[in-house]
């Protein structure tokens, strides 16, 4: 077992955000968006604690590349804790690349805020995410953009879409977890 | 489905993995036409003879099942959403492969069964237990079985299965280790490898890219649960007659593959009559050319079952048969299927990362279409003069045939190597 990190050993009471996943697992959801989604709103210092039967690895994994830490600790009751943290200074450099990609999602995501329509296809076998997100572009309302929760760059749909006139922009959230915006230019 | 946390999301196979087969078999296909032209007149003997061999082999494995082990490395990840086991093996089992199928080639040109063709043998054997091993391994934690990864599976079951006949065959030309005349095991040997390894793969896989690349949703579990049964049944059928000494041998084997090829054949017109795509590109006509070339060799297969020829003609019709499925079935497929893979596998390395930011070619634009056009063109009427010399025994036809594969085989490794060499633009 590896020692307890120093972000654990002086945690005050507040700095602790909980997430017990369990019941959220046993409805049958996915809860990585859930879990996305706290991390982005932890305060200065703040730590995320995950309760589940088991180790996420992939979890870990993901954020380690965001620059943060983490702790395993499995308890009496046959739980698993981790503990996320983000250590100062730890930012991961966003390379011009990555930035660039960031504004060119933004500025369509901005654009469109209030006129998306979603559609997750990331539980559909191959090729049917392609058919869904075809038929979703068909009965796309003009005006609206469609947006995609996909778990990979469809690279077979982009040619479709070029000859269908329409436009997207791809962002890579982690491996597995890709988000796609595709419009009328 | 989902597994809670993101399932340890799959990772395409490397570049560097896949594409060393994709031409390895464009060279393979080129030189095999090759020795087709110089030994155009030995397709007038009796089917045993070197260059026939040569070349069935340079075919088979050189240009059909380098290209399959690269595709099928590339594919698996996709069709069972996990990542292939192992990289390293996967390239351990290319390098095998490519130091072995020249060596087997090369003792079956001279008919020296002595040390280069026992090597070739041993060396593409390993290649195979190293791809079955591997694969294997990508499907084992899959807790449904995808039908898709099954007929993979066993496909390279039947290819282990078959290239140790193979060597088996090889080796008793120096040591008779196998009762009876060779000749008899020969059909064995073909059939485990045609209807166990390509057929079955061309089924499981092809039943899952045809309705992507035309874009259905057309999708038929049972009909391909009774295929898998039927085609296993037919090939058992055909082994055990042998040992068992069963009626229609030939018969009821031929029948049950014709079964599941009309069942195949239905279940693509069902993905074409509910495709979405409206217009089909020129290397989906070409691949789609081949499901209907498959009922072709069945034609040849009752011919030989019956009493009513012999001799040099049905030696002729042997060849004819092999013929069509190398290099009409085979071909026609991989040359379709070719620039439907491996322009996204280019595309997809030099692009990711800049899709949706800056304007990305599209794949397609990876490919000339004037050079496929061009290779369609000469490939159709090679293949047909070229069969229509065999069965006339013309071997002014079959150079004619032979020289203009030899082209269209160019004009096939000019695009492949367009493809591979494309730099980003962006």
């Amino acid at each position: 077992m590896n020692e307890v990190p120093d972000f654990l050993k002086d945690i005050r009471p507040g700095q602790l955000v909980q997430l017990d996943v369990r019941p959220v697992l046993a409805g049958g959801t996915d809860p990585f968006q859930l879990i996305m989604g706290k991390i982005q709103e932890l305060g200065e210092g703040q730590v995320l604690e995950i309760v589940n039967t088991f180790t996420p690895a992939p979890l870990i994994t993901v954020l380690k590349r965001q620059g943060y830490s983490s702790y395993t600790e499995m308890t009496n009751d046959q739980l698993v804790h981790t503990y996320f943290y983000k250590e100062e200074g730890a930012s991961v450099p966003v390379s011009a690349a990555n930035k660039s990609i960031r504004t060119h999602w933004d500025e369509i995501n901005d654009r469109f805020s209030d006129n998306l329509v979603f559609t997750d296809v990331r539980h559909l076998e191959m090729p049917e995410p392609m058919i869904r997100i075809l038929a979703d572009l068909d009965a796309l309302p003009e005006g609206k953009a469609l947006f995609v929760y996909h778990k990979k760059l469809p690279v077979f749909l982009l040619p479709e879409l070029a000859e269908r006139k329409f436009d997207y922009r791809v962002n890579e959230i982690a491996p597995g977890e890709v988000h796609l915006l595709i419009f009328r230019p | 489905m989902s597994s809670g946390f993101p399932k340890a999301a799959f990772r395409n196979t490397p570049v560097s993995v896949v594409v060393p087969f994709y031409l390895y078999a464009s060279v393979s296909f080129l030189v095999c036409t090759l020795l087709l032209f110089v030994s155009a007149s030995s397709f007038t003997l009796h089917y045993f003879n070197p260059a026939v061999l040569a070349i069935t082999h340079g075919m088979a494995l050189g240009w059909a099942s380098m290209m399959i082990l690269g595709a099928s490395y590339q594919l698996l990840p996709v069709l069972t959403e996990r990542s292939l086991w192992s990289n390293k093996l996967a390239y351990g089992s290319f390098l095998l492969a490519a130091v072995g199928i020249p060596l087997l080639v090369y003792g079956f040109y001279t008919f020296n069964m002595g040390w280069p063709a026992k090597w070739g043998g041993r060396l593409f054997l390993l290649s195979v237990i190293a791809y079955l091993f591997n694969i294997i391994r990508s499907c084992r934690t899959d807790k449904r079985i995808n039908i898709h990864a099954l007929f993979m599976v066993t496909a390279a079951a039947w290819l282990f299965f078959t290239v140790f006949i193979g060597l088996a065959l090889v080796y008793n030309f120096t040591w008779p280790i196998l009762p009876g005349n060779v000749l008899t095991y020969l059909p064995f040997h073909a059939h485990a490898g045609l209807l166990g390894w390509f057929l079955m793969l061309i089924f499981g896989v092809g039943s899952r890219l045809i309705p992507m690349f035309l874009i259905s949703k057309h999708s038929d579990r049972r009909r391909l649960q009774i295929m898998y049964v039927l085609v296993n049944t037919g090939l058992l059928y055909f082994l055990s007659s042998f040992y068992l000494n069963l009626p229609y041998a030939v018969l009821i084997p031929a029948i049950l593959t014709g079964i599941t090829l009309v069942l195949f054949v239905g279940y693509i017109y069902r993905v074409w009559k509910t495709r979405i795509r409206r217009k089909v590109d020129q290397p989906m006509q070409v691949s789609l050319l081949s499901v209907a070339i498959m009922l072709v060799p069945l034609g040849c297969l009752l011919l030989l079952s019956g009493w009513w020829i012999s001799g040099i003609e049905q030696s002729r019709v042997v060849l004819l048969y092999g013929f069509i499925i190398f290099f009409g079935w085979l071909t026609s497929i991989i040359l379709g299927m070719t620039f439907k893979t491996l322009p996204f596998i280019i595309w997809n390395d030099c692009y990711h990362d800049k899709a949706g930011v800056v304007k990305t070619p599209d794949p397609k634009e990876l490919m000339s279409s004037d050079l496929f056009r061009l290779m369609s063109l000469t490939y159709l009427p090679g293949f047909l003069f070229f069969s229509a010399g065999i069965l006339l025994a013309s071997v002014f036809l079959l150079q004619a045939g032979a020289l203009v594969l030899v082209l269209s085989a160019l004009l096939y490794n000019l695009n492949v190597g367009k493809v591979w060499l494309h730099k980003p633009r962006v």
